[in-house]
């Protein structure tokens, strides 16, 4: 067996899984703060795909212009999305109830998108998002290479936010025990719609990176989503460190498998992975500390 | 005051559009319009192709009533949606079979939808001229009410065997990815039997699920086993999304070949762009390129659409002129006069030779092989040539393929 095929498979697992990283640590960061497992996060994906594509197509400016104008939409979208809604239904239907408000959110917006977009598969031009730089007979994709350093980058700037600012303790705190952070003066209300507005800007992120590199079209956050739930059940769910790590391994082992099982069977894997751990290890992998 | 006022400046608006709207009604269109069902992906990923067969099959019936319709009648095309879903394919059949005015019924796009309304033509006896879904097993169940125009899927790779015995004689290795579906399966299997009995090694066979966003994976196979021909069956948008992922990969085999179906329409190459030059297509022609009828249907179509016609459009186009012959010969308008008609079709289309023969396995199957309806081509400077057999054959193929 040559190796290349595997450095290239690993490579490529690396690559794709720091993106799943990125959508990952927003649902986890949510659900961690919350209790709420937000079934439109794909959807919000889908949006900062079209954005990316509506930015490029219109205007002809790359991601980063489209990173710039999306993420304060997106911030201002969470909140409006916590403020307007999950906060209203979870103060009286509870978890159950934001969990269906959020599938139907989702419904909402993928049939808007198609009544608006139509059904169509849209990319960039090719010339833009074929181009790699070869090393050693491994194939590093452009796009796939600075949506990797984007991720990593979003990433260290959510850990900083998290870990070193007064917001992000705030955040962390809630999700340890809402009560006892209530308690010490935590505005619980602003806290959860910072943690919202964050989850979903990183969704809207994390769509933006994946335009060059994927097709677009109303459906697609549901490809992601799926893969965003097994990675934060990797991880351990509502560990922001799990969903980082858990993305990079699982885009590895998804890639690997199909090199020696059958491509048919990758999203097999996935799902194979997330019964094990919930049998086995249901903290997650990396076991029950939050962040 | 002001409110009648407003109310009888509506009214007078109104009887104006009504009245504008009786003398725009189009003058040849004399009698009740005769009509024939279609089902065909108007929505959904494969909306693209259903646009095609709606611009071929009003430009042909368009032609057809201008010129005095059928039996004094104009012919009209009923659309129905299938998103070229197995299951909405049955639905949209049942709808069109339970009008009673519909006659017969044509088209469907993908295989798995041929199929299934062949199936439902079969229990409600009405005719089914079929013009694109080409798996075997639509005219290799027997069925007695279905008949098919373009060729079967069997034939589909018959050019490119030949170009590999004729011509791409140093191709020993073969890699197969193909989708997983009536269609794929269709194409793939019988080249993959023939690879098999000619002494070509198959390093590399696999199935996709259709739509899948990420074949990097499945290519990165590929890569590893480094065949001689890279063979493709697949639809927009996976085929250009293979293509760009393998130019991406540096996979840089000696000949990529689609069947067909995602590589040998325009999406194709707006969407695969530069990676695509040189891609191979083997599958139905869109006619003979050197004959003046279908230069003029060509240049026709050119001219209201903006685009030339390939595959689907020429398949599309000859089968509402099928239709039409049939419905002038059948002694009634019942649905078993128009299907004994049907099946006895024997004319020239801009398609070629129609026949419906019983053969090999097949029922009412037009013979595509025997006319020559399938032929290899390749996408030169965004544009797809003929290229084998060198009789109808517009360039000269490019062999090795560029894929840098």
């Amino acid at each position: 067996m040559k190796l290349i095929p595997w450095i290239q498979a690993v490579v490529n697992g690396l690559l794709v899984g720091s993106l799943y990283s990125v959508i990952a640590i927003g649902l986890t960061i949510i659900f961690g703060v919350m209790r709420v497992i937000n079934m439109a996060h794909g959807e919000l994906i889908m949006l900062g795909m079209y954005a990316a594509y509506w930015v490029f197509t219109l205007f002809k400016l790359g991601q980063v212009a489209a990173l710039l104008v999306s993420l304060p939409l997106f911030l201002a979208l969470g909140a409006g999305i916590y403020g307007g809604m999950v906060n209203r239904v979870e103060r009286r239907a509870g978890e159950m109830g934001t969990l269906l408000v959020t599938a139907g959110l989702s419904y909402l917006v993928a049939n808007a998108a198609q009544l608006v977009w139509k059904a169509d598969y849209r990319s960039l031009p090719a010339a833009l998002t074929t181009r790699s730089w070869f090393v050693g007979g491994v194939s590093f994709n452009y796009s796939l290479m600075w949506a990797f350093l984007a991720a990593l980058m979003l990433t260290a700037a959510t850990y900083v936010f998290l870990i070193y600012t007064d917001a992000g303790r705030a955040i962390r705190a809630t999700a340890q025990d809402r009560e006892a952070a209530a308690l010490m003066g935590v505005q619980i209300h602003r806290t959860n719609m910072m943690a919202f507005a964050l989850g979903t800007a990183l969704a809207g992120a994390a769509g933006v990176l994946l335009t060059p590199v994927f097709y677009v079209y109303p459906y697609v956050g549901r490809v992601f989503l799926i893969k965003a739930f097994v990675v934060v059940v990797l991880g351990g769910m509502g560990s922001v460190l799990g969903a980082s790590l858990g993305g990079l391994l699982f885009g590895v082992v998804e890639s690997v498998a199909s090199l020696f099982i059958s491509s048919g069977y990758r999203d097999a894997v996935g799902l194979v992975i997330f019964l094990l751990v919930l049998l086995f290890k249901p903290s997650g992998l990396f076991g029950r500390s939050r962040f | 005051m002001r409110i009648r006022l407003l109310r009888a400046a509506c009214m007078a608006a109104l009887l104006c559009v009504l009245f504008l709207n009786a003398w725009a009604a189009p003058p040849e269109a004399k009698g009740e319009p005769i009509l024939i069902g279609t089902i065909q992906p108007m929505s959904g990923p494969y909306a693209a192709f259903g646009v095609k067969f709606y611009q071929a099959y009003n430009m042909a019936a368009d032609e057809i009533n201008a010129a005095g319709g059928i039996k004094g009648r104009p012919i009209q095309i009923v659309f129905e949606d299938s998103q070229d879903k197995m299951d909405l394919a049955q639905t949209a059949t049942r709808k069109l079979v339970e009008n009673p005015k519909i006659v017969a019924l044509m088209g469907g796009r993908l295989s798995g939808a041929g199929l299934a309304i062949a199936q439902v033509a079969e229990r409600e006896h009405i005719p089914y001229l079929v013009d694109h879904p080409s798996a075997d097993v639509i005219t290799k169940s027997g069925f007695h009410w279905t008949c098919r125009l373009n060729p079967a899927s069997s034939f589909n790779s018959v050019p490119l065997q030949r170009f590999l015995k004729d011509y791409a004689k140093d191709i020993k290795t073969v890699a197969v990815l193909y989708e997983n579906s009536v269609y794929g399966k269709g194409v793939t299997e019988p080249f993959k039997t023939w690879l098999g009995q000619n002494g070509y090694q198959i390093v590399v066979s696999e199935l996709y699920p259709p739509l899948s966003l990420d074949y990097r994976d499945l290519l990165n196979k590929v890569k590893a086993q480094n065949p001689d021909l890279l063979f493709l069956a697949g639809n927009i948008p996976d085929s250009a999304l293979i293509i760009r992922q393998s130019h991406e990969l540096g996979l840089t085999p000696k000949m990529i070949s689609g069947a067909g179906a995602g590589f040998s329409i325009n999406e194709f190459i707006e969407q695969a762009g530069d990676a695509a030059n040189t891609v191979f297509s083997t599958g139905p022609w869109s006619g003979n390129p050197k004959d003046p009828k279908v230069q003029a249907f060509a240049e026709k179509f050119y001219k209201r659409f903006g685009h030339y016609p390939k595959e689907h459009e020429a398949e599309g186009y000859a089968a509402v002129y099928v239709m039409a012959d049939a419905l002038r010969r059948a002694k009634s308008l019942s649905r078993s006069d128009i299907h004994d008609a049907l099946v006895a079709t024997d004319m020239q289309t801009t398609f070629g030779p129609v026949k419906f023969e019983t053969f090999d396995g097949y029922t009412n199957q037009n013979n595509g092989l025997k006319n020559g309806q399938v032929v290899l081509s390749q996408w030169q400077n965004r544009r797809l040539y003929n290229v084998w057999p060198p009789d109808v054959s517009e360039a000269k193929p490019i062999y090795p393929g560029i894929y840098k």
